[in-house]
């Protein structure tokens, strides 16, 4: 068992946002739509019910975040199991089988390097248009490259090492070897990388919709209700503060995980 | 001049007992010598005997990892070791200069030789720019490289490996220190060109009077420029006196066995034998003791 | 610099930059949305629309278009933005030096401050003043701009009300300047209070994007000068009896440069790729608030201009970093 405080509070924190995205309605004091303009922004009281506070519509802002964990969790999970699928994907074939598939893989990781990520986002959401699947083709688009450069060095190495020999010896056929024998071993780097991803996807997520390119504005979500409470700042700080913090200490347990993960999974690595 | 303070025989350097050791053991084990003024001392010995550290030393540059233990290291009646990094630094570049191993290393890749060459006159001696440069075309002149003045704009890596070490001399020269370390100055360098700059060292080390303390595993190099000679070994002392005395008559087996693994300018088809192991076995056994 | 590397760079500048054009140029065209549909009245004829095809020259087949649109973006003419009804190059060009100011004076700060936490890190090396700075330079590295903007917005805007959290200058203020360099042209009139004033609206946001690269700046610089500081010229200098503040800042710091420059390079793009959520934030009237709103509004001739503006950006960015690299490297720059 890891005792790696990071991976415990980090591990931690997103198990907890996982239960809250999951029973959200049964959470949630308020529903996240309901509006109520005789109560709008309301600071966060006891009395009321509303912990939080509510926003310029009246809207329960406890309610909001919580209903927005799902949004952001999606986004989290999807995008980045998507974007390290086909990134490892990529980064195996170029890593093991080399030759021409590793030129054209390589050179497709150097370009889209050099494209900065912002351009390439504009890009991306300007053709595809706002909502959910575009900020998730986005992310997958862009950060493939993160899994396909380290997954493509590990097979490399891996592929030089005894036991894949051993392997090609005993006549095991490459994508059997490349599958059985190697995907394993890289794994645990995956990971790693993984829960990286989920951070970045996270805030890619935050800006989108901070900015009104994610899902429509009615949906909570983490940047919707930054963007909202930017706007009515002087008025009602709370409605800024509480998902800007929630969304900093999600991004910060990725981190944490990813990093503690790292750490733990080292002396396995190198086993 | 130079002569003049041989002979009254004034201790410049005057290192007492001086042990230290490391995680490893012990590296320095109750070593005492005398560095007379004017004159040039040889440390001689195999690469662990404990040379470098003692110039180390003297110069407050130990790594972490090794640590004085006892001793002392009297500079001028003025013990080095109780002095505070301030009060050492009043002391280095003025007093006490370095001649560095590797030329190639030793010169910072980024700065002009000029400005290198330039930094004790200036920050030490005070000297404004105009006259420090002045004074570094007389010190370049001195260890004999041709057009100071170009050599002053270039960077380290325009020059040879010969050059550099010039320069390197120039600089430790420059404010006529009383005591210059050299530590194997010359062997990073060419053979060919080896022995022009020992001579350049012995050249200028006398006309200045300074006091020389020589670093080196080469009795060859020992021969030729340095009055007197200490013999390490495992970091104690084997053997002390005039150069001239030990060569001719050496009294510890080492050094006489060191002699002979020696190649000999005078006696060129002479076999050369490597230092036989029992007897590194039994100095082994006598310093553990 | 020699003149051949600095030829091949320019050229793959221009490879690069052919590159983004076609990108943009493909992406844009295969847009799903009609954005002619966006911009007509409803029950408007098809004819109108006809008329609209052809005024932005999309009834052209679609090579053609390339060709067209091709020429017209050498001369500098990006057609006329639906969303704002004018020229292009024109509007690009009035918001571009707000950023461009921002940029330049978040760059000094992120180059300052990381310079400033690896110099002091490594001159206290091993002690609590290090450990310090490095867990805070953990916190800045992990946490992106988005979030400090935010920070800063609620810390120094709202709570503690010392800095303006939005706009370039107060509108009170009349400056009566003819170019939109309001620093430059501030300081050349000598408008010293209207400059203070917008150097007032740039802290805040200019904070935010120096942050993630001071920290990687920090760290990165920090490595270079602890493997610097073990050099042999290191310790000769100490034996010249320099000070320990001299050694650092004469004799490490520029060779240390060197290898920091080259690994933090990529990071100065990020920095500019980072004002377009920064301008966002502080409602700052830079190109990058200007991408935004053009892909809300898919203003496709905005976005291909300012798409191809960043391009350029970061092309010269990138050939800013070469050129310090080999200022600092007389190996290079004599080579």
């Amino acid at each position: 068992m890891p005792r790696d405080f990071r991976i415990i509070w980090g591990g931690g924190f997103i198990l907890l946002l996982l239960l809250a995205a999951l029973f959200a309605p049964l959470l949630s004091p308020f529903d996240p739509l309901e509006q109520d303009l005789l109560i709008a922004t309301a600071p966060p009281l006891m009395e009321t019910g509303h912990y939080l506070g509510t926003d310029s519509l009246g809207r329960d802002v406890l309610s909001r975040l919580i209903h927005a964990c799902r949004i952001a969790l999606t986004v989290a999970f999807v995008a980045s199991i998507l974007a390290g699928l086909l990134g490892t994907l990529l980064g195996l074939v170029a890593g093991y089988f080399g030759g021409w598939w590793d030129t054209i893989i390589s050179r497709l990781i150097d370009i889209w390097m050099a494209f900065p990520p912002v351009l390439l986002s504009i890009l991306l959401v300007a053709v595809l248009g706002s909502g959910l699947h575009s900020v998730i083709v986005a992310i997958v688009v862009i950060d493939w490259t993160r899994f396909a450069r380290v997954v493509r060095v590990e097979a490399q190495q891996q592929a030089k090492l005894e036991y894949a020999e051993a392997a090609t010896a005993l006549g095991m056929g490459r994508a059997a070897i490349l599958f059985r024998e190697i995907l394993p071993n890289i794994l645990p780097v995956v990971l790693v990388l993984l829960s990286l991803e989920m951070g970045i996807a996270v805030i890619v997520e935050a800006i989108l919709s901070f900015v009104g390119l994610s899902v429509s504005t009615d949906t909570a979500t983490w940047g919707g209700m930054i963007a909202e409470g930017r706007q009515i700042i002087y008025q009602a700080w709370w409605v800024l503060v509480f998902p800007l913090v929630t969304l900093f200490l999600t991004v910060l347990a990725f981190n944490q995980l990813g990093d503690g993960l790292r750490q733990w999974l080292d002396p396995m690595l190198k086993r | 001049m130079a002569r003049s303070n041989v002979e009254t025989m004034s201790t410049v350097i005057d290192i007492r007992n001086l042990s230290a050791r490391s995680a490893a053991g012990a590296i320095l084990r109750d070593v005492s010598l005398t560095v007379n003024a004017g004159e040039a001392m040889a440390l001689v010995g195999e690469s662990g005997a404990g040379k470098s550290t003692i110039a180390k030393a003297v110069l407050g540059i130990l790594p972490a990892a090794i640590r004085i233990t006892g001793g002392e290291i009297l500079f001028d009646g003025q013990d080095l070791l109780k002095l505070s990094p301030a009060q050492i630094r009043e002391l280095l570049g003025v007093h006490i200069a370095l001649i560095p191993q590797d030329p190639l290393t030793s010169l910072n890749p980024s700065r002009r030789i000029g400005d290198q060459l330039t930094d004790g006159l200036r920050l030490r001696a005070k000297l404004n720019r105009a006259d420090a440069m002045t004074k570094a075309l007389v010190l370049l002149n001195n260890v004999h490289i041709r057009d100071p003045e170009l050599v002053l704009k270039r960077y380290p890596h325009e020059l040879s490996g010969g050059m550099r070490q010039r320069v390197l001399i120039a600089q430790a020269f420059s404010l006529n220190p009383r005591v210059i370390i050299a530590d194997e100055p010359t062997t990073a360098l060419d053979v060919t060109v080896q022995k022009q700059v020992l001579r350049l060292i012995r050249q200028l080390q006398r006309d200045h009077g300074t006091t020389l303390l020589f670093v080196t595993h080469d009795l060859g190099v020992v021969a030729q420029i340095c009055d007197r000679m200490t013999v390490l070994y495992g970091g104690k002392v084997l053997e002390q006196g005039s150069t001239a005395e030990i060569l001719r008559n050496p009294q510890h087996r080492y050094t006489r066995a060191l002699l002979a693994a020696n190649p000999r300018y005078d006696q060129p088809e002479q076999r050369l034998k490597p230092v036989p192991d029992d007897l590194i076995a039994d100095l082994k056994r006598e310093i553990a003791s | 610099m020699p003149v051949q590397l600095l030829a091949s760079r320019a050229l793959s500048a221009i490879v690069t930059l052919l590159g983004v054009m076609v990108i943009v140029f493909v992406l844009v065209r295969v847009v799903p949305g009609d954005p002619i549909a966006m911009m007509i009245a409803p029950g408007a004829s098809e004819a109108d629309v006809q008329a609209l095809r052809a005024l932005y020259g999309l009834d052209l087949p679609i090579s053609q278009q390339f060709f067209v649109w091709f020429g017209q973006v050498l001369q500098g003419n990006f057609g006329t933005s639906i969303s704002l009804k004018q020229n292009v190059m024109r509007i690009i060009l009035d918001r571009l030096p707000a950023t461009l100011e921002l940029a330049v004076f978040a760059l000094c700060l992120a180059v300052m401050w990381g310079t400033f936490i690896a110099l002091v890190s490594t001159a206290w090396r091993g002690s609590t003043v290090e450990k310090i700075i490095d867990a805070f330079n953990g916190v800045m590295l992990a946490v992106p701009d988005f979030i400090w903007g935010l920070t800063f917005v609620l810390l120094l805007g709202v709570l503690l009300p010392v800095l303006p959290i939005s706009g370039r200058s107060d509108p009170a203020i009349d400056a009566k300047l003819t170019t939109q360099f309001f620093i430059i042209e501030g300081l050349l009139r000598g408008q010293i209070y209207f400059v203070w004033d917008v150097l007032k609206h740039m802290i805040l946001p200019a904070l935010t994007m120096a942050f993630p690269l001071a920290a990687v700046i920090g760290r990165v610089l920090k490595s270079a000068l602890l493997d610097v500081m073990v050099q042999d010229y290191i310790v000769l200098a100490r034996i010249k009896g320099l000070s320990n503040l001299r050694i650092l800042l004469q004799e490490a710091l520029r060779n240390a440069a060197v290898p920091a420059l080259a690994l933090t390079g990529v990071q100065f793009t990020f920095l500019i790729g980072g004002t377009v959520i920064t301008e966002r934030i502080f409602s700052y009237p830079g190109i990058g608030n200007l991408a935004i709103d053009a892909v809300i509004n898919r203003d496709l001739p905005l976005i291909q201009g300012l798409v191809l503006t960043f391009g350029i950006i970061f092309i010269i960015v990138n050939m800013l970093v070469d050129a310090a690299t080999a200022w600092l490297n007389p190996r290079l720059r004599h080579a």
